[in-house]
C-alpha cells in the first residue's frame, strides 16, 4: 500500500486512439491514482521516444546528459529540483531548442528534422508566458487559432471546445489583463489545445496557483491525459503524485529514477523515520540534508521526519513513506530546498 | 443517332461547363476565405504592433510638416526628399526595433514560435503593418508637401525614401534578433543608416537625383544602386527569417 493519498473520484482509463494499441481497462474506483498505477505500462504504446539526448549550453552548462525515455499516453511527470534540466527537455520537445546530440521522435516523426510537422501535433504551455493585454479571451484564442492555420469554422468550434474543457467558456469577453492567475493558466492550456494536439507539453503549470486552483488544475491535466501524451514538468511533488502514473526524476541533467510513483515510494520503505527533537535541536536538524519536515505538535514539541538508510537517532521510529520522502531520499538536500506544494 | 450524339455532347458540354463554373466558384470562395483570413490576421497584428505608438507618430509627422511649413525651409524637392527620408527611416526604425524583442519581453514569443505558421508568415505578420503604416504616413506627408511646394515627381518621392526606410527597418529587425534589446537595436540601426548614408550610399545624391544635379550623375549608377538596395533588402529579410527559424537563439 502506498503511503500517499490519491484524490477520490471516478476515472476511466484511456482506450488509446490508435487501433494497434492495446485498449486499457475501464476502472471505477474510489482511488483513481492507485487504479492508474494498475494500468498497463506506457511503454507498451510508446509514442514519444527520446534517445541519448544531450544539451550543453554555450556557457558550458550541461543541462541534459544522455537522457533516454519512451513515453506513452497519459500524464508523464518530469520531477526534479531547479536546474535539473526539465525546462530544457520541455523546450526541446516543443521544438524551441535544439539538443547538442540525441534524437527525439513523436509518432515516428523526427522532432529535430521536421519541427514544422511536429508543431502541428504539439500543444505547449510555457512556464512563464504572457498574453496581449489589449485582447479579450476570445480574440486571443482566435488569433492563436489563426496562427495555427485553423479555418474559421474549425477554429470557432475548437475555441468553444477548448474553453469549455478548461472551464473558461464564460470568460470570452473578458479582457486578458483582468484574468486571475488560475484563469490565465487555464487560458494557456486552452491555447495549447486549439489544434487538438496528441502531445501536450506543460512546464510548471501549477506554480503560483492557490491550493484550490492547483487541485483543479491537476484534475484537468489528468483529464487531458486521456487519449494523448501529456508531459508535465514540475518541481512540486504533489503535482506528480496526483496526476501521473509514470514519471522520471531528473537531477543535474540525468535520470535518477524512472517508473511509477508507487515504485519510487517503495524505495523509501524502512528508510523514513520520525522522532521528537527539543527546541534547541531544531536548527541542527534543519541542516540535515535528509530532513523532510519538522512539525510542531499541540504540546509544542517538535517532530522531525527524515529519510536515512539506518536509524538516525535511538528514539526514532519507522513510518510509512510518501512520494515526498522518496524524492528527498533520491535527490537529497537540493530537493528539500524546493517548494513541495 | 446523330441527334443522340449531339444531345450527349450537349449534356457533356453542359456538365463540363457547370463543373468549370463550380470550380471557379470554389476557387473564388477559397480566395475570399484566404483574403478574409489574412485580413483579420493583419488587423490583429496591426492592433498589437502599432497601438498608441502609431498615434504618437502621426502627431509627430503632422508636427514635422507644420514646422517645415512655418519655417519656410522647404523650398524644393531636395528638402522634401530629406524630410521624407528622415521621417520614414526613423519611423521604420522606431516601429521595427520592438517587433520581436517586445514579444520576448512580454513572454509571448514562445507561443508564436510554437505556432504552425511559417517563419516567413510570422515575420510578414509583424512587418507588414509597419510597412503599411509608414506608407500611409509617407503618402500623407508627400501629398502635403506637394500641395505646399508643388513641382516634384510624386512616385519617385514616395518610392525611394520608402524603400530606403524599409531596408533600414528590416535591418533593425535583424539587429534586434542579435542584441535582443529594442533600444539597442534601434540605436545601432539609426547609426548604421546615418554612417552608410553619408559615407557610402549618399542617399540624396545617388539614389535620388534632384533636377539641378541630374546631369552630373550617370544613370547606370542610379540603377545599379537601386538594384543593390533591393538585393540588400532581400538579404536582410532572409537573415531575419533565418534568425526566426532558430528559436533556440531566443531561449537563452
Amino acid at each position: 500500500m502506498v503511503g500517499y493519498e490519491p484524490p477520490v473520484g471516478k476515472t476511466t482509463a484511456n482506450p488509446g486512439p490508435q487501433s494497434n494499441q492495446p485498449a486499457m481497462v475501464s476502472i471505477e474506483t474510489s482511488s483513481p491514482a492507485a487504479s492508474r498505477l494498475q494500468c498497463e505500462s506506457p511503454h507498451d504504446g510508446a509514442r514519444l521516444v527520446i534517445e541519448h539526448l544531450c544539451k550543453t549550453y554555450s556557457n558550458g552548462v550541461v543541462a541534459l546528459d544522455d537522457v533516454s525515455l519512451t513515453i506513452g499516453e497519459g500524464v508523464f511527470g518530469l520531477l526534479g529540483p531547479n536546474g535539473a534540466g526539465k525546462t530544457t527537455l520541455i523546450e526541446i520537445l516543443a521544438t524551441l531548442l535544439i539538443p547538442t546530440s540525441g534524437r527525439v521522435q513523436f509518432d515516428g516523426i523526427d522532432v529535430l528534422r521536421r519541427p514544422q510537422k511536429v508543431r502541428r501535433r504539439v500543444g505547449y504551455l510555457p512556464q512563464f508566458f504572457g498574453f496581449y493585454p489589449n485582447l479579450t479571451v476570445d480574440q486571443f484564442l482566435n488569433l492563436m487559432g489563426r496562427l495555427s492555420g485553423l479555418r474559421t469554422r474549425t477554429r470557432r468550434q475548437r475555441v468553444s471546445e477548448a474553453t469549455a474543457m478548461v472551464g473558461i467558456d464564460q470568460l470570452g469577453r473578458r479582457s486578458l489583463r483582468t484574468l486571475s492567475g488560475g484563469e490565465r493558466q487555464r487560458l494557456g492550456i486552452a491555447q495549447a489545445l486549439l489544434n487538438d494536439p496528441p502531445l501536450l507539453v506543460v512546464d510548471e503549470p501549477t506554480s503560483g496557483l492557490d491550493p484550490q486552483e492547483r487541485l483543479l488544475f491537476r484534475n484537468l491535466l489528468f483529464d487531458l491525459g486521456q487519449g494523448r501524451v501529456v508531459v508535465l514538468s514540475t518541481h512540486l511533488v504533489k503535482d506528480v503524485e496526483f496526476s501521473c502514473a509514470d514519471m522520471v526524476v531528473l537531477h543535474r541533467g540525468r535520470i535518477l529514477f524512472r517508473g511509477a510513483p508507487a515504485e519510487l515510494v517503495a524505495k523509501a520503505r524502512d528508510k523514513t523515520w520520525e522522532f521528537e527533537i527539543g527546541s534547541g535541536e531544531f536548527d541542527q536538524a534543519r541542516q540535515d540534508s535528509r530532513l523532510v519536515t519538522v512539525v510542531e505538535d499541540e504540546q509544542g514539541r517538535f517532530r522531525a521526519r527524515l529519510v536515512a538508510d539506518s536509524q538516525p537517532a535511538p528514539r526514532a521510529w519507522n513510518v510509512e513513506p510518501n512520494l515526498e520522502d522518496a524524492y528527498i531520499l533520491l535527490v537529497g538536500g537540493e530537493g528539500r530546498a524546493e517548494d513541495r506544494g | 443517332m446523330q441527334a443522340n450524339s449531339r444531345n450527349d455532347t450537349g449534356i457533356a458540354g453542359g456538365a463540363a461547363g457547370r463543373s468549370q463554373s463550380d470550380a471557379s466558384r470554389q476557387r473564388r470562395a477559397r480566395l475570399a476565405r484566404k483574403v478574409a483570413h489574412l485580413g483579420s490576421l493583419l488587423w490583429f497584428s496591426s492592433r498589437l504592433t502599432l497601438g498608441r505608438q502609431a498615434l504618437v507618430l502621426v502627431v509627430v509627422a503632422i508636427g514635422v510638416f507644420a514646422v517645415s511649413a512655418l519655417t519656410g525651409k522647404i523650398t524644393g524637392e531636395r528638402e522634401v526628399f530629406l524630410v521624407l527620408l528622415g521621417v520614414e527611416m526613423s519611423f521604420f526604425v522606431i516601429l521595427s526595433m520592438g517587433l520581436l524583442p517586445r514579444e520576448k519581453d512580454a513572454k509571448t514569443l514562445e507561443l508564436l514560435l510554437v505556432c504552425t505558421r511559417s517563419r516567413h508568415g510570422l515575420l510578414l505578420m509583424k512587418f507588414v503593418p509597419v510597412c503599411l503604416f509608414v506608407a500611409a504616413v509617407g503618402f500623407g506627408l508627400a501629398w502635403a508637401f506637394h500641395w505646399l511646394t508643388g513641382g516634384f515627381p510624386m512616385v519617385k518621392m514616395l518610392l525611394i525614401p520608402y524603400v530606403l526606410g524599409a531596408t533600414i527597418g528590416i535591418l533593425t529587425v535583424v539587429l534586434s534578433t542579435h542584441v535582443r534589446n529594442q533600444y539597442a537595436a534601434g540605436a545601432i540601426a539609426l547609426t548604421l543608416a546615418i554612417i552608410l548614408g553619408i559615407t557610402w550610399f549618399k542617399p540624396v545624391e545617388t539614389f535620388y537625383t534632384p533636377r539641378a544635379t541630374r546631369m552630373m550623375v550617370r544613370q547606370p549608377t542610379l540603377t545599379l544602386n537601386r538594384v543593390l538596395l533591393v538585393v540588400v533588402f532581400s538579404f536582410l529579410y532572409e537573415q531575419a527569417v533565418r534568425r526566426l527559424q532558430r528559436p533556440e537563439l531566443w531561449m537563452k
